[in-house]
């Protein structure tokens, strides 16, 4: 099977990016939905509380602030589908040094690297303000993420470098 | 880039259009047109050679170096 063009593994992964961005799409939706319920709908989130047995009391504007703030990362992971979904667009039309990827790819790397600072940040939240507990990351898994942001930047160079060899080629008469 | 290619020039000169010396070399137009219009980044010997063979010149009448 082929990896480029159509009918090739690209076009498969575009078809399943399509899926995944449509369900995250939706997802988001709900979540903000949820959270507007929280804040409109009177005992929700005393309900909430009781069918997720939390220990602390939390009221429905701090309910709503951690589905808004689990809102916001899923708009995060969106866009990145959303940037994803482009790029294989161009790989299952053949057309791998499209000029355009190399804008998309660094925006693929900002919105990891940007995902990941919010996670960080929504944790010191979380745990300071509303005084909740998270797994600690340690090593390899700390730095994972970190990684990936750099192999994405140093693809997005790759595609730029392609791109130049390929405006050469196609001017060289 | 400095390096100017005259074909507009060589082809005034001869009378001569791009799609009269698109069939003297089997370069196709659009080819022509991104010599003509200084938007090539390279220029092959075998794409020299052909243009010089129909237009009977030299590749010194065909590239000029112009200080921008």
């Amino acid at each position: 099977m082929r990896f480029l063009g159509p009918r090739s593994i690209s076009s498969l992964l575009k078809t399943a990016l399509d899926v995944v961005y449509y369900g995250l799409f939706t997802l988001v939706a709900g979540v903000f939905i949820a959270a507007v319920c929280l804040l409109s709908v009177p005992n929700l989130a005393h309900e909430v509380v009781r069918r997720l047995d939390i220990a602390g009391n939390i009221g429905a504007g701090e309910q709503a602030l951690i589905l808004i703030a689990f809102g916001l990362s899923l708009c995060g992971y969106l866009l990145i589908t959303h940037w994803t979904r482009y790029v294989f667009q161009t790989l299952a039309e053949g057309d791998a040094f499209h000029p355009d990827n190399t804008k998309r790819l660094r925006w693929i790397g900002f919105g990891l690297a940007g995902l990941e600072i919010f996670g960080y940040l929504t944790r010191f939240v979380a745990e300071g303000v509303f005084h909740l507990r998270f797994e600690p990351i340690y090593g390899l898994r700390a730095v994972t993420a970190w990684f990936s942001v750099l192999v994405v930047f140093v693809l997005a160079e790759v595609f730029k470098e392609g791109a130049r060899l390929r405006q050469e080629a196609d001017l060289t008469i | 880039m400095a390096i100017r290619i005259r074909i507009a020039e060589v082809l005034a000169q001869r009378r001569l259009s791009l799609i009269e010396l698109s069939d003297r070399t089997g370069i196709s137009v659009r080819d022509l047109e991104v010599l003509r219009d200084q938007r090539a980044m390279a220029v092959r010997l075998r794409t020299l050679d052909c243009l010089c063979k129909a237009l009977s010149c030299q590749p010194g009448e065909l590239l000029g170096y112009e200080v921008d």
